[in-house]
This record gives C-alpha cells, structure tokens and sequence, in this order.
C-alpha cells in the first residue's frame, strides 16, 4: 500500500465527505428515513417486551435499508456529472478510489448507526450497561466497515445504466445477511438482551472483522473491473 | 398403485415428485425452445456440432 | 457426424449426445420413481417421508456442483490467457441449472420438513445459508441480464460468480 495512494484515497473520501456537507442530503433525508422506519417498527409489533427484546436486530435492519439509499447516494454524485467517467479518464487508481469510497461510505453509516442506538434507547426503551460499552462500539464499527465495503463494491457495479438501481437491493441484501446476524448477536451481548453474557459477543465480532477483511481485498481488487462501463 | 396413494403424507410426497419432475421438465423444454430459436439464427453450414 | 436431410428444428444446437442424455434422463427419471415411490420399503426412523430424501439430496448436490462450476469457470474465465468467452458461457448456463435445482431442493425440503418438524421450514443456519445462497444466485443471473458488450459483461459477472462463492461459506461457518 503506497502512500501515495493513500493520500488519493483521503483525497476521494474527504471529497465525498465535504459534498455532503455541503448538499446535507443524508442529514435531511436518510436520517430522517431511517429514523422513521424505527418509529414503524414500533408500531408494526406494538409495545410490551417484543420490541426491547428485538431493538438490537431491528436497529440493524433499519441501518441495512438505510444503508441501501446511502449507497445510492454515494453512486449517484458519480454518475451524475460523468464524475467516474473522468476519474476513470483521469487514470485515478481504482484501489484507491474503493477506499476512498469506502471510507467516506463507512463513516456516513457510523454517524447512522450512533444516531440509530441512540433511537433505540429512547424508542425502544433498552439500557445500554457499562461492561458491554466496548463490545457495543467494537461490533458497530467492524460491521459498518464491512457494510461500506460490500455497499461500495454493488453501489459501483449499480450505477448508471438503466435497470441498474433496483438490482442494489437484490445483490446486496443476501451477501449482507452475515453482518446484519453477527452484528444483532453482538449487540444483543453488549446489551444483555435475553440475559447474554457480554463473554458471547465477542465470537460474532470475530466474524464481522473476517467478513470485513475478506469484502474489503475482493473490492479493492474486483472495484476497477466493475466499474469500467 | 393403491398402495402408494395409502401412504402416509402421500400428498406431500407425491407433491414433492411431483414437482421435482415438472420444474425439470418445464426447464429442459425451455433450454430446447431456447435452443431451436438460437438455431434459426444461424446458417446449417456454421453448425459445427452436428 | 454428416448432416442428415432433417427439418431445420432437427439442426438446432442438439446433438446426438444431448438427444441419447435426455433419453437416458427420461427413463432414470421413471426409473426413480418406480424405485422410490413402488418398489423401495419405507425407513425405519423416518417412515415414508424418506423417499422425499431420494429426491431432495440428489438435486442439492446437483445445485452444489452447478455452482462449483460457476465459480470455477469465472476464475478460468478472468485469469486464463485467452479470457475465452466459453467459459463465461458454462459459468451462466451452470448458474441457470444452479437455481433451478436449488429451488427444486427448497421445494422438496420444505415438504420433507412439514412430515418430520410438522413445519415447512426452520430457521437454522444450514438451511438459511441454502436459502441465501439461491438468492445470492438469482441476483448473478440479473447482473448477467445487464447492458454492455460480451466482453463487459463477462468480466463482470465472473467477478460476481467469485464474489458470491466465499460469502455464502463465510454465512456457514459462523458461530456456534
């Protein structure tokens, strides 16, 4: 890993980064949306225990639809001026341009995931506890970082072209079960839902890390094949 | 015949042949008619296979 | 083989082997239930939902091996010198046989587990990973549905048929 891709890939991520600051397009509408899909949960099962038992899997099923529309997003800034077109003219490194996009993707999701827990603690009423705090955030990064990488390698093969927006779900969503279970296990363990050892937990983040490692060098290396046309 | 209508959770299990031979069946007929159409599209002096 | 004077349907991609392999498929195929259904006794433990078994295994190594295959052509198909557009070819028509198998599996499974659990299905990881792996599957037949030229296209979903192989084993092997 040159350092000078590195830089290129900082440089791409900050771009994505400082586009959304600017355009507030997360903030204003996927935020709002993912929030939103915790409030129907509520009301699709309806309070008295089932929802403080289920709160860990559904904040990750909310993240996982959430991160379906992030990854647009992500994709559409590129597509839409003939953005890739000119990295790819301009001989931008693909590697680089899967961590940048990646990264940039991964810290999108991370401010989700928190903004989501926090959700959940007031809507749903579950009480995070001290022991489990570190197994809480090491669970919520390695699994974002491996949902950035899976959604930056569809998100890219999604893009442009028509047809192209409705397969994202369908390619995402099988290769993205293993996350959403070790992800709901862990925090099921960090929160001591249905009385888990906090012990229990650490097994699921182990395979979150895997599946992380394991996207994230088969995206790096698959990323400039597809993304070619 | 009578003897394998008499047998438990016949239908389940008829069903599941069933099924095993339609699904096949429905599929070699669309690989063939798939097959046919492809073949119109190319000269018989091209059809190096046959 | 010299070209007999037949009707062009006769000249369409069959040859004589495909013609005596679906002979034989058909006759195995009432071979298997005369056997399975008629002539083979009902098992001790499972009674006569065995003879589903009969059926249900074979078509799941099938779906296996179609997908071995796919996995195996796309690598051939991306790190071979030629990037012979035959492999692409073997990798989508394996990928087709694939699902169709995989559903068949799911089928019959589901009926077998109705008998035994009194369910159609369970939540364990050994069936999820089944379910997940003929989704991931149908996904790769729609990226192969995509635009773009020949070449585009086949680089492209061999990249997806590799993609897909060692997530669904990674689904597997999970914790307890």
């Amino acid at each position: 890993m040159s350092p000078g891709r590195i830089r290129l890939a900082r440089r791409l991520a900050a771009k994505d980064l400082l586009i959304e600051r600017r355009s507030r397009v997360l903030v204003n509408q996927v935020l709002p949306f993912s929030g939103l899909v915790m409030v129907v949960f509520a009301f699709a099962l309806g309070t008295g225990g089932v929802l403080e038992r289920a709160a860990p899997g559904l904040v990750w099923l909310a993240v996982l639809f959430s991160s379906l529309s992030t990854v647009q997003r992500s994709f559409g800034l590129e597509t839409a001026d003939g953005a890739m077109e000119s990295l790819r003219v301009a001989g931008v490194d693909p590697i680089a341009l899967f961590l940048g996009k990646a990264a940039a993707l991964a810290i999108e999701l991370l401010v989700l995931v928190t903004v989501l827990l926090g959700l959940a603690v007031v809507l749903y009423g579950t009480e995070p506890r001290a022991e489990g705090i570190v197994l809480l955030v090491t669970t919520a990064i390695s699994a974002t970082l491996g949902l950035a990488a899976l959604g930056t390698i569809y998100g890219g093969l999604a893009a442009g072209g028509s047809g192209r927006e409705t397969l994202l779900p369908l390619l995402v969503l099988p290769v993205a079960a293993p996350v959403l279970i070790g992800a709901t296990r862990g925090v099921e363990a960090a929160l001591g839902t249905d009385r888990t050892a906090v012990s229990e937990g650490w097994p699921w983040v182990g395979l979150l890390l895997v599946f992380a490692v394991a996207i994230g060098v088969g995206g790096a290396l698959a990323f400039g094949t597809l993304i070619e046309d | 015949m009578s003897a394998v209508l008499a047998m438990r959770d016949a239908g389940f299990i008829l069903g599941a042949y069933a099924a095993t031979v339609v699904v096949i069946g429905g599929f070699a007929l669309w690989v063939l008619r798939a097959g046919r159409r492809s073949g119109e599209l190319v000269d018989d002096e091209e059809k190096y296979w046959t | 083989m010299t070209p007999s004077p037949q009707t062009s349907i006769r000249r369409a991609t069959g040859t004589r082997a495909t013609r005596v392999l679906g002979i034989v498929t058909l006759v195995m195929l009432g071979w298997l239930g005369l056997f399975g259904l008629v002539l083979s006794p009902a098992d001790v433990d499972q009674g006569d939902a065995v003879r589903i078994m009969y059926v249900h295994v074979p078509t799941v190594w099938l779906a296996y091996l179609a997908f071995i295959v796919t996995a195996v052509c796309s690598a051939l198909y991306l790190f071979g010198k030629r990037h012979s557009l035959g492999f692409d070819r073997v990798a989508g028509a394996s990928a087709e046989i694939g699902v169709v198998f995989m559903a068949l599996t799911l089928i019959s499974g589901s009926l077998w587990g109705r008998i035994t659990w009194g369910v159609y299905w369970q939540w364990d990881a050994r069936l999820t990973t089944t379910a997940l792996l003929f989704v991931t599957y149908i996904g790769y037949l729609a990226v192969r549905g995509l635009d773009g030229t020949r070449e585009r296209r086949a680089r492209r979903s061999a990249v997806i048929g590799l993609l897909a192989a060692p997530v669904a084993s990674l689904a597997h092997h999970r914790p307890r």
